[in-house]
């Protein structure tokens, strides 16, 4: 069969002449013609990656948030979500988007860990591991560590703002809220420069902050005091936006460069005879609800894992009955979305 | 952007200025990362002392790698052991109290700081001792701003190792830049066979070091040389005694820079024929001619050599365009350096030419001496002969090389490359 999609598109991305227009031509035939370089391409195809980059709503909403803290350098902002929601996608994503919004605001993420006993030596140490950086000496002197750190980093581009994204906060306490503070005020008092904190944890966040509006309400109101619910895709809707992003070169094309969006990569021709991911929201949708339904719950609110492996299963068993009158049926998501196990967050 | 790194320790270059030596990198990066002594210098894993001129011996890793580009051989070359000291720290008071120290400050050519013209010190400002060496040494005596003795800031002023905000890179940093491209100039020179001048000259380790520089700042054709005479730097004046002939192969050239060419170790099949077993010309001592003027009138001298030599036979072109056909490949070889001058034929013509020139000066000398004699007058330097080096200078821009070696207390050679 003659892939006459090489040449089709609806997408306006390949209309480069000369050099550059080869080129991407050459990638695009490499992506969707079987052969070596297909099954290549296919093996490390970003949706098998643990994050996948995708701008869902919330999201979106999550990146807003964000951007008026850092521009009204509000000193802390906290997002819970349950889990597999994508918080460390979001963290990952957000960061770099702010990165490029504020180029004079260097960041770093660090993960907080639990410990037995909880020292300010073991606090410093994770987040200089966080950094990358080696931990030595006393908590005084891991603390100065980080502290030039911070420094050093908006000394290399000329800011006075730094935010600090803190992953799987609702492992901190009060403790170690309290270290952070010590820090900020130095910071502050010493070197002029402002500590933003973003934090992100599960659904227990919300407790450590409830906690600490009782214990301490200074530490309260700079690091959690503002929660918001970073939640998952709660609409059909919300999943057709998401699915429709599957279906756009913007944010998801593979191989960079070559025009190809993920759904196209994975039924070129059915694509290229007009079938979209995002048309197949209802089906995924309903079959999501259909497993809330077996286990007498309503589908409120479904986390981004679920999402996303849903629809790689889907794409990946569609791999062979690809073709120009390509229709799936319902039961081909709902065979999907039992193989991304979507069933054990009700158990 | 994330933290910035230098292997496992948080570094940005915006800490560092423009030619900043190792000696102030080392307490930066301690501050910074607030690590201990014995820390870095386990990450450095050096075995032995190491100098900030030429840090030899250190780790491979991101820090060592700094700590190396950060030194003066990487802009000197070999001349670096000729033209700084790293016996002691050599520093700006109002530069050390922003934490920054320049390299530079180690030529022992310079006596003022080059950004703020405030006189060099080594003795710390508030006890007097001896300022450190420029070297990384045990842990015990790490690089530091404060004094080993009295703990104090060495150049006064308030303490930095926890104050980051008060390190500051010299506002007029811009100002060392262009001895920086001397330095470079002066050290690009391509060397295949010198004249050796043995020298009377009283003095110690550091005038000996600024004699070379001066000397060297002389013959280099760098438009950097005005920024020196700013700063009030007379030359030298070396007595020379004796014309001896050197040879700088490029199988030996590391080995006898390295050594400072002593000649008796670098003896080649080549250069047997031409190594100097009678003692060379001896000069009469009381020329009262300062050692420029010998290094311009070997430099000349050599060329008129040239014409004579014969280099038709290996460049292929009749004797009388002999001369021309060697400046031109002269010329060349500035910009490709080894690819032109590559046969022996050539260099072994090239030593020959110096050789001849040796010779040809001495007895130069003494027949102008002579001349002196009879009329009961004393040596002068011959303005016209000058005036005529100086054109050829310009014509061909090609740099000399020199070096001096010391051979007792108040006994020194030196030598006078050909590029």
């Amino acid at each position: 069969m003659v892939l006459n999609v090489i040449q089709s598109d609806d997408k306006g991305g390949c209309s480069e002449t000369g050099h550059a227009s080869q080129w991407s031509h050459e990638m695009r035939n490499n992506a969707l013609l079987a052969g070596p370089e297909r099954q290549l391409l296919l093996a490390s195809h970003p949706l098998h990656d643990d994050i996948i980059e995708i701008k869902t709503p919330p999201i979106k909403c999550a990146l807003l948030a964000i951007q008026e803290a850092i521009k009204f350098r509000r000193p802390g902002l906290s997002f819970v979500a349950d889990c597999r929601h994508g918080k460390t996608t979001m963290m990952a994503m957000v960061s770099k988007a702010m990165a490029e919004m504020f180029p004079k605001v260097p960041y770093h993420i660090v993960t907080a860990a639990k410990h037995d006993k909880v020292t300010e030596k073991a606090v410093w140490s994770d987040v200089l591991l966080g950094f990358d950086i080696q931990a030595a000496g006393t908590a005084f002197d891991r603390k100065r560590a980080v502290r030039g750190s911070i420094i050093t980093a908006c000394k290399a581009v000329d800011g006075d703002a730094f935010v600090l994204y803190i992953d799987e906060a609702q492992n901190w306490g009060e403790l170690e809220f309290n270290f952070l503070r010590d820090l900020t005020n130095e910071l502050r008092q010493y070197s002029r420069r402002t500590l933003i904190t973003v934090t992100v944890g599960d659904l227990k966040l919300k407790t450590v902050a409830d906690s600490l509006r009782l214990l301490d309400k200074g530490l309260w109101s700079r690091f959690v005091r503002t929660v918001l619910t970073f939640s998952g895709i709660s609409s059909m809707e919300d999943l057709r936006k998401v699915m429709s992003e599957y279906d756009s070169i913007q944010g998801c094309e593979y191989p960079k460069g070559s025009g190809v969006c993920y759904s196209e990569f994975f039924a070129p021709h059915a694509f290229g005879s007009g079938w979209r991911l995002a048309n197949e929201a209802a089906f995924l949708w309903s079959a999501l609800a259909g497993v809330a339904t077996v286990h007498k719950r309503q589908l409120v609110d479904v986390g981004m894992q679920w999402i996303a492996d849903s629809i790689l299963a889907f794409l990946t068993l569609q791999l062979e009955s690809d073709g120009a009158g390509f229709k799936p049926v319902q039961n081909d998501w709902i065979v999907a979305v039992e193989s991304s196990q979507f069933e054990t967050t009700f158990m | 952007m994330p933290i910035p790194h230098l292997g496992s320790l948080t570094w940005h270059e915006r800490w560092a200025g423009f030619g900043e030596g190792g000696y102030t990198l080392i307490p930066k990066l301690m501050a910074l990362n607030s690590v201990s002594r014995n820390y870095l210098a386990k990450e450095l894993r050096y075995s032995q002392q190491v100098s900030f001129l030429h840090p030899k011996g250190l780790r491979s890793t991101p820090l060592g790698q700094r700590l190396r580009e950060a030194c003066l051989s990487e802009q000197l070359n070999f001349f670096f052991p000729l033209l700084a000291s790293d016996d002691r720290l050599r520093f700006c008071r109002e530069c050390l109290r922003g934490g920054y120290h320049a390299a530079l400050n180690q030529l022992d050519v310079f006596e003022r700081c080059p950004i703020h013209e405030q006189p060099l010190v080594d003795r710390c400002t508030c006890c007097g001792r001896s300022a450190p060496r420029f070297a990384l040494s045990n842990p015990g005596n790490f690089p530091s701003w404060a004094c080993n003795h009295c703990q104090s800031p060495i150049a006064g002023g308030a303490a930095l190792e926890n104050n980051l905000e008060a390190w500051r890179v010299p506002d007029k940093v811009s100002t060392i830049e262009s001895f920086h491209r001397w330095t470079v100039a002066a050290s690009s020179t391509v060397w295949f066979a010198a004249p050796q001048w043995i020298t009377c000259k009283p003095g110690n380790e550091s005038d000996r070091r600024a004699a070379f520089a001066k000397v060297l700042l002389h013959i280099t054709p760098w438009e950097a040389q005005s920024c020196f005479r700013e700063l009030d730097i007379e030359i030298s004046s070396l007595l020379v005694t004796t014309y001896r002939v050197a040879a700088a192969t490029e199988s030996n050239y590391h080995r006898f820079a390295a050594a400072i060419l002593p000649s008796s170790t670098f003896r080649t099949e080549f250069w047997d024929g031409w190594a100097t077993a009678d003692g060379g010309v001896r000069l009469p001592v009381d020329l009262g001619v300062s050692c420029e003027l010998h290094a311009a009138y070997i430099w000349r001298c050599q060329f008129e050599n040239v014409r004579s030599i014969g280099f038709q036979g290996c460049l292929g072109v009749p004797a009388e365009n002999a001369f021309d056909a060697v400046i031109k490949r002269w010329l060349a070889l500035l910009y490709t350096r080894y690819s032109v001058v590559l046969n022996d034929q050539v260099r072994y013509a090239i030593a020959q030419a110096v050789w001849r020139a040796a010779y040809r000066i001495a007895q130069a000398w003494r027949d102008h001496l002579a001349r002196a004699d009879e009329v009961g007058k004393r040596p002068i330097i011959n303005h016209d002969w000058l005036a005529r080096l100086g054109r050829w200078h310009g014509r061909t821009g090609l740099p000399l090389g020199l070096a001096i070696h010391r051979l007792g207390a108040e006994r020194y050679k030196l030598y006078l490359f050909v590029c």
